[in-house]
């Protein structure tokens, strides 16, 4: 067993001491049965693994009325069952404003304070817990590019709401004790910039993290947002280390039948474009002798500015995998080939 | 000729604005003067330049540009009718080795954004403007160890050791009020550095900067990550340098070409001629001449359109590009030439970071 799991980091500037990796439970109840995410919860937790990450919009892909809220489900049975509440740390995510989300709440439009509220009370209830310790806010309701596309086009904000009435919802959830922090999700430069400013000027809660996808095939946060994790005390919480799985290879030679993008194809890591990067960076793993997927999430684990890795996987010999080698140690002669790749084929995913 | 405003000030200026960085070593005095006339007739009223200017940076040229500037702004007597932006140099890269520093010869070697710094690179730009007053004053490049902009990964610098953005606004606060410089703006500038000082401005009711001059082009559209919706949202608007990425997204590059006389002949850099950079070139290329567009046309109508973008930097070797680049600002491109260009952006984005 490896020692790595077991660190504890600092989550911003917040007191919640977190583990390097993090068990991501996205398609917990869509892909993996709910008996099979029981024992990924127990094998994350055995590792030393504290951070669980989810969301009230959880399973996906493809979130849909009729299995709303079922991984946060699975979750509080695995909770409660197992007695470790008081020792994981939990961090889920209310949804933000997009047509595939229609069915959460009352229609969700916007991120005001009755939004919040009733969001963050049906996780405790599906969490089967009395507090959440990081409640995120999955993607900005206003008009931005932080998720697939890196272009800029102004586009219409439509009702969003204002940061300040956001975090006063928050600060009134902390305040009662069913929250503990705040984070963002899938956000901007600006956003955070106004979130950090909001949390200055109205003495309201400063966010502790930003969970934004982040792999040798997208590494956009480098460009703008790196600054502020480490000048501001935020963390990252990096997710998609995988690029859903694309850099573990096992897509080099076609499709295997149990596999996240061959039941549910995704066009944000398979354009011709992260193909030729994925076979770039499979090749390097494989002449330096490392399993490709141990190279990914070990490149991501690495970067100081990144805090805590979400793993996930659809077997759990994967997930066994995965945490053994997350610490791979990256020689300087393979770190100057992926920044090769990286000025030649530069975040072909974003 | 289009007009935008400059940030939340009062000022307007054109679309497009004039670029001196190769006035006085690749273009002498009197073709410069020949380009200012040239410009004005055009309707540009925005003219950049900076204190190093021109380049490359060296000792025995320096503040030349601005010399040339100033003495035909005298013979004219039309500064009024100009917006004229100058820059102040920050402090070297750390990484150079002695005897190369540039910037040596800059304030006894010690440019900074400081008190002592900024008040005498103003008196300076001013005596050789031959002016009592600059339009718009930008910090050249940030004063603390800042993600390299060339670089599109992120390595800190755990050594640095800034001048406090306050202190710099500060002294720009002074400068406002002694009426030597109207607004101020940011240049090679990341997200976090426009989010600082419109902090800083905001706390302090110290002056808000109205712009933001980045490399902005077709190879190079590092911008839009994190910095445009700053500007869409914030009023700091992109005032957009190599927009051809110099010279490259005409297409006189390609094939290895390097004609006589041309920027990078003379003076090579990797920047846009990296495999990378060359094979989004020829894909712009051929969707240009795919339209019948001149590529370099193309590219410049590109930069110039973006909802953030405030003005074009355009610099031009000839009087005849120049005319062509002014004119090239004001184009619309068709739906499908913009598609095509999301579309070889999508699969090589930011190939000149």
């Amino acid at each position: 067993m490896t020692a790595f799991p077991r660190q504890r980091r600092r989550l911003g500037t917040s007191d919640l001491l977190v583990s390097p990796l993090s068990l991501g439970t996205m398609t917990f109840g869509r892909i993996v049965t709910p008996d099979e995410a029981h024992r990924q919860l127990s094998l994350a937790f055995d590792s030393g693994i504290n951070l669980l990450d989810t969301a009230e919009m959880y399973p996906a892909p493809e979130p849909d009325a009729e299995t709303f809220g079922d991984t946060e489900r699975i979750i509080g049975d695995w909770l409660k069952a197992s007695g470790r509440r008081a020792d994981v740390v939990i961090g889920t995510k209310v949804a933000g404003p997009a047509p595939y989300t229609r069915h959460i709440g009352s229609g969700r439009m916007r991120f005001d304070g009755p939004t919040i509220r009733e969001a963050l009370e049906g996780s405790l209830r599906r969490l089967r817990t009395d507090y959440v310790d990081l409640l995120q806010l999955h993607w900005p309701d206003r008009s931005t590019n932080a998720l697939m596309q890196l272009g800029y086009v102004p586009g219409d904000d439509g009702d969003a709401a204002a940061i300040e009435e956001t975090l006063e919802a928050i600060a009134a959830l902390i305040a009662e004790g069913k929250v503990r922090a705040v984070g963002v999700s899938n956000e901007t430069p600006w956003g955070i910039w106004r979130f950090l400013e909001a949390a200055g000027r109205a003495g309201l809660p400063r966010i502790a993290s930003v969970s934004n996808a982040y792999s040798l095939l997208n590494r956009a946060a480098e460009v703008g947002l790196a600054e502020f994790l480490h000048r501001d005390a935020l963390s990252l919480i990096a997710y998609q280390p995988l690029g859903m799985g694309m850099l573990s290879g096992k897509y080099e030679d076609g499709a295997p039948a149990i596999a996240r993008l061959t039941q549910y194809p995704h066009r944000r890591y398979t354009s011709p474009a992260c193909q030729r990067a994925t076979s770039r960076y499979v090749g390097i793993a494989r002449r330096h002798g490392i399993a490709p997927a141990d190279m990914a999430i070990a490149f991501v684990t690495s970067r100081p500015f990144v805090t805590s890795t979400i793993i996930a996987a659809t077997r759990i010999a994967d997930l066994r995998a995965n945490i053994a080698g997350a610490a791979t140690p990256l020689p300087p002669e393979l770190l100057a080939e992926i920044e090769a790749v990286h000025a030649d084929l530069s975040n072909p995913s974003h | 000729m289009k007009f935008h405003r400059l940030g939340r000030t009062d000022m307007e200026v054109s679309q497009v604005c004039l670029g001196t960085m190769m006035l006085g070593e690749m273009i002498g005095a009197r073709d410069a003067e020949r380009q200012f006339d040239l410009a004005v007739e055009s309707g540009v009223t925005f003219f950049d330049t900076a204190e190093t200017y021109p380049v490359p940076m060296r000792p025995t040229t320096f503040g030349q540009t601005e010399e040339i500037i100033g003495a035909w702004l005298r013979k004219k007597g039309n500064r009024r009718d100009i917006i004229l932006s100058t820059k102040i140099a920050g402090p070297p890269p750390r990484d150079v080795v002695p005897p190369n520093v540039p910037l040596a010869y800059v304030r006894d070697g010690h440019p900074r954004l400081d008190r002592a710094n900024i008040r005498a690179a103003v008196e300076e730009s001013l005596r050789r403007l031959g002016t009592d007053y600059i339009d718009l004053l930008q910090p050249h490049w940030p004063d603390r160890a800042t993600n390299d902009l060339k670089k599109l990964g992120y390595v800190h610098d755990p050594d640095d050791d800034p001048v406090p953005i306050e202190e710099t606004l500060e002294v720009f606060a002074e400068l406002i009020a002694e009426g030597k410089v109207r607004a101020i703006g940011l240049s090679n500038e990341t997200a976090w550095g426009v989010g600082r000082y419109l902090s800083a401005s905001e706390r302090l009711g110290l002056p808000r900067v109205a712009s933001i001059s980045n490399a902005y082009n077709l190879l190079c559209r590092t911008f839009e990550i994190g910095i445009a919706e700053f500007s869409h949202r914030e009023d700091v608007g992109l005032l957009a340098y190599s927009p051809l990425a110099m010279g490259a997204l005409s297409g006189k590059y390609l094939d290895g070409a390097r004609p006589e006389g041309a920027r990078l002949s003379i003076h090579p850099h990797p920047r846009y001629t990296r495999p990378a950079a060359v094979r989004a070139t020829q894909a712009y290329v051929d969707v240009a001449r795919a339209a019948g567009l001149d590529p370099a046309v193309m590219a410049l109508a590109y930069v110039a359109s973006r909802p953030f973008t405030t003005a074009t930097i355009i610099g031009a070797s000839s009087l005849d590009q120049l005319r062509t680049d002014i004119s090239a600002c004001s184009i619309d491109l068709p739906t499908d030439v913009l598609n095509a260009i999301e579309a070889i952006h999508a699969d090589n984005s930011n190939p000149g970071p």
